[in-house]
């Protein structure tokens, strides 16, 4: 008898889902590291500039996961439909981006009217470290809401009658 | 006043004999989408809905229901 877990497809694509939110996770990281690095000294910078690489390869391997092994069992069809199912976890993934970018027009807002008290005070930043602080915030607060909006306690699956 | 949607879907899948990954894939959304559902985390969209009720062939008003709370 096989006592091997199977999955169906609406939950292999449950599972994509959670797996772009980590990817999402590990870029933000990635984002803070490369601002952490431009205040650096040359030895540290060079110590980041290691994890960068370590955690740029974990994504790939992530997307290659999700790409090869998670969508493997299932056509185009079904890839199509499960993805854009009305289930928990796709409910969880638009809050979380609703959140994600409201919380960040929030934040944003307040440090634009704020500008004298902070912005005026940090160093001249090149733009493109502003960009990556802003996208940083973003996906950080998008996949830390995903996982707060989708996690859940016991997951009793049992077919006992109760009410 | 506050409304809570209740629901059998417990009771529907026990006469059944039916586990929430069973039911899950017989209609076709994850075994997480139908768990919190059942335990009224997650409110389930009309067509989730009206799919548990036409699997388990009774009408949709006996599977969900509204529960009033005076707030």
């Amino acid at each position: 008898m096989n006592n091997s877990v199977r999955f169906s497809s609406a939950d292999l694509a449950d599972r994509s889902l959670q797996l772009v939110a980590l990817s999402m996770f590990v870029v933000a990281m990635l984002f803070v590291l490369s601002i952490v690095e431009f205040f650096s000294n040359d030895t540290v910078a060079g110590y980041i500039d290691i994890v960068m690489k370590v955690l740029a390869v974990g994504i790939i391997l992530l997307m290659a996961l999700l790409i090869t092994w998670k969508f493997r069992g299932m056509s185009r069809v079904q890839r199509r439909q499960y993805l854009a199912e009305d289930g928990f976890l796709q409910i969880g993934f638009q809050r979380a981006m609703a959140k994600s970018w409201m919380i960040s027009f929030v934040l944003l807002i307040v440090l634009q009217t704020m500008d004298r008290l902070v912005l005026e005070r940090l160093p001249d930043l090149p733009l493109e470290l502003v960009i990556e602080a802003v996208l940083a915030l973003m996906l950080s607060i998008f996949s830390i809401a995903f996982f707060i909006f989708t996690r859940t306690g016991s997951d009793n699956d049992g077919t006992g009658e109760s009410e | 006043m506050n409304s809570e949607l209740k629901n059998r879907i417990r009771v529907f899948r026990a006469e059944h004999r039916l586990s929430q990954a069973e039911l899950a894939e017989r209609i076709g959304v994850s075994r997480k989408t139908i768990s919190t559902i059942e335990v009224g985390r997650f409110v389930p969209s009309t067509i989730i809905a009206l799919k548990i009720a036409r699997y388990f062939q009774v009408p949709v008003e006996e599977v969900f229901s509204l529960k009033e709370h005076e707030s």
